[in-house]
C-alpha cells in the first residue's frame, strides 16, 4: 500500500482508507496525497457520498417504488449457460431489440387501456376506496368508514403501481404514497410536485392531506397553509373547501368548521361529498 | 442432499461481503451464490445509483423507468469478459466492496450520461467525470473562507498553526470541508480522523479562525 502515494488511488484503495485497515503509515501517505491531489479527494468525496449508510426519507421513497415496480429478476440460472454467458446474452443485441419490442407492445396496450379509462373519467382513483377521512384531488366519493387495520388497502393498492409508474410524476408518486397511507413519503414527494406546479391546486391539496393524515405536531396548520393556497388559486375548489373544514373540526374551532361546509355546499350539493357535509351539519344540530 | 444445500445456503448467508464478492468471482458460473450476491446488494446498487444520477441532475420519474436495468447493468459489467472486473477487486474490507460497487454504478450513471449527450448531440462530447463534480449538491462552506482560499496560501498557513497536532490532516480535513463541500457529518465518517461531528466543528472553526488572523497580520 506504501506504493499507492506516489500513483493516483483507485476507488477501492480509497474505500481501504474510508474503512480505517490501512497501516499508520500507509494512513499517512494516503492522507498526504488526498490533501493535494485534487481528483482523488473529488473522487473520495464523491464516494462519500454516494455510500452514505444514512437513507434520506425522499432516496428510500425512489428506491422503494423501483422495487414496489415489479423488481426484474436475475436472469434465471437453471441452464446450461453460464452465469456470465446468460448476463452478456441478456444484453445481447437481439434480446434488446426483443425487450424494446415488447415493451412497446406494453406501453401500447396499458396507453390504450389508460385512454379507455380516462375516456370515463374519474380516472385513476376509481376504485380507491377511502383510508382516511380528508379528499385527494378527483377523488370519488366513498363512504369512509374508520378502521385500525389498513392491510386490506395496502393490498388493494399493489394493482395501481405499474400504472402509476407508468405516469411518474413527483405529484403522481406522491399520491400513491399518500393511498398507501405512507404520509411521510407521500409529503416528501408533494413538496417536490408543489416546487414544479406551484400553482397547482390539486397538489397543494393533497400535500394538505398528507399533512393532515400524518398526525405530526404542526401538521394541521401545515394543513391548513396548503389548502388555504389550493383556495387561493381556485376558491371553488372543491376538495380544499371540504378539508379546509376537516381542519377546523380537527382544530376544535367548531363555527369556523360549520362555516366553511356551508361554503362547501355553495360548490358542491349533490356529489356524495356534498351529502356527507350535509349529515356532518345536521349531526351538529345545525 | 437437503442438509447439504442448507448447510451450504448457510455458509453463504454468513460470508463477509469480501468474501462473498471472492466466491463470486471465483465462481462466475455458481447461480446460487450470485443469487445470495444479488440479494444482499441489490437494494444497496440501486441506491449508489439513484445517488450518482441525482447527483449528475436525475429526476426521480426517470430514475423509476431506468433502475432496475441499471442493476442488471452493473452485474453485466462484473461479469463480462470472464469476470474481468470482479477478479480485479483486491479491497481488504467490506466497505471497500461498497467502494467497488459503488465505483460500478457511478460508472454505469456515467455510460447513460454520454450515450444520451451523444446521442443530442454529437459534437458536443463532455467528460462524465465533470458532471458530478459541477453538479453536486455542495455544502456552502463559509464565503469569507471561500474567498481566502484564492488569496492565501492555505497549506502554508495551516501548516504554521502550532495548536495542531497534525497539520497534514487539518489540510485534508479543511480542503474537503471548504473545497469539496463535504459536511461535518460526511468528514467525520473517515475513520482515520477519529473525530466526532462536534469535535470535526471545532477544527474546522479553529482552521477558519487561524486563516482570518493571517489575512488580517
Amino acid at each position: 500500500m506504501g506504493g499507492l502515494a506516489l500513483s493516483h488511488y483507485n476507488n477501492e484503495s480509497l474505500g481501504d482508507y474510508l474503512s480505517g485497515v490501512l497501516s499508520l503509515k500507509d494512513e499517512a501517505d494516503c492522507e498526504r496525497h488526498l490533501a493535494r491531489c485534487d481528483s482523488c479527494r473529488q473522487q473520495l468525496s464523491f464516494l462519500i457520498r454516494v455510500m452514505d449508510d444514512d437513507l434520506a426519507p425522499d432516496e428510500a421513497a425512489v428506491i422503494d417504488c423501483v422495487e414496489a415496480f415489479g423488481p426484474r429478476r436475475f436472469p434465471a440460472f437453471d441452464e446450461p449457460m453460464t452465469v456470465s454467458e446468460k448476463l452478456q446474452s441478456w444484453f445481447s443485441p437481439r434480446w434488446r431489440l426483443a425487450s424494446i419490442a415488447a415493451g412497446l407492445m406494453v406501453c401500447v396496450s396499458l396507453a390504450l387501456a389508460l385512454w379507455l379509462s380516462v375516456g370515463s373519467s374519474p380516472p385513476r382513483l376509481a376504485s380507491i376506496e377511502r383510508t382516511f377521512e380528508a379528499r385527494i384531488a378527483d377523488q370519488p366519493y366513498s363512504e369512509f368508514i374508520r378502521t385500525r387495520n389498513q392491510s386490506r388497502v395496502e393490498e388493494d393498492r399493489s394493482g395501481k403501481s405499474e400504472l402509476t409508474r407508468l405516469r411518474a410524476s413527483s405529484a403522481d408518486i406522491g399520491r400513491f404514497y399518500l393511498m398507501s397511507n405512507n404520509f411521510a413519503q407521500a409529503i416528501s414527494y408533494l413538496e417536490t410536485a408543489k416546487k414544479e406546479q406551484p400553482a397547482s391546486p390539486q397538489v397543494r391539496n393533497d400535500l394538505g392531506v398528507a399533512y393532515m393524515e400524518s398526525g405530526k405536531e404542526g401538521s394541521l396548520l401545515r394543513a391548513m397553509a396548503e389548502f388555504e393556497e389550493a383556495l387561493r388559486v381556485n376558491p371553488k375548489y372543491a376538495p380544499a373547501l371540504f378539508n379546509v373544514a376537516l381542519v377546523y373540526e380537527r382544530l376544535g374551532q367548531f363555527p369556523e368548521a360549520e362555516q366553511r361546509l356551508r361554503l362547501y355546499l355553495q360548490a358542491d350539493q349533490d356529489s356524495g361529498w356534498a351529502k356527507e357535509v350535509k349529515s356532518k351539519l345536521q349531526a351538529s344540530g345545525r | 442432499m437437503k442438509t447439504q444445500d442448507s448447510f451450504e445456503t448457510n455458509k453463504r448467508a454468513d460470508l463477509s461481503a469480501r468474501e462473498l464478492l471472492a466466491e463470486c468471482a471465483r465462481n462466475l458460473d455458481d447461480a446460487t451464490v450470485w443469487e445470495e450476491f444479488y440479494l444482499r446488494y441489490r437494494r444497496k446498487i440501486l441506491t449508489y445509483l439513484w445517488r450518482a444520477f441525482r447527483m449528475s441532475g436525475g429526476r426521480p420519474h426517470d430514475f423509476l423507468q431506468l433502475g432496475d436495468d441499471w442493476v442488471q447493468e452493473v452485474f453485466a459489467k462484473l461479469v463480462k469478459n470472464n469476470g474481468r472486473a470482479i477478479r480485479s477487486f483486491r479491497g481488504l474490507t467490506d466497505v471497500s466492496v461498497s467502494a467497488f460497487l459503488a465505483s460500478i454504478a457511478v460508472s454505469t450513471v456515467a455510460d447513460h450520461g454520454r450515450s444520451q449527450r451523444a446521442g443530442r448531440r454529437r459534437t458536443q462530447l463532455i467528460s462524465f467525470a465533470d458532471v458530478p463534480e459541477a453538479s453536486l449538491p455542495h455544502g456552502r462552506p463559509d464565503s469569507t473562507v471561500s474567498a481566502l482560499i484564492d488569496l492565501i496560501d492555505v497549506e502554508k498557513a495551516l501548516k504554521g498553526d502550532e495548536e495542531s497536532k497534525n497539520p497534514e490532516r487539518d489540510l485534508l480535513i479543511f480542503r474537503l470541508h471548504f473545497v469539496e463541500g463535504l459536511t461535518a457529518r460526511e468528514i467525520s465518517s473517515i475513520p482515520s480522523f477519529k473525530l466526532t461531528i462536534s469535535g470535526l466543528e471545532k477544527v474546522l472553526n479553529r482552521m477558519k479562525n487561524r486563516l482570518l488572523r493571517r489575512t488580517q497580520q
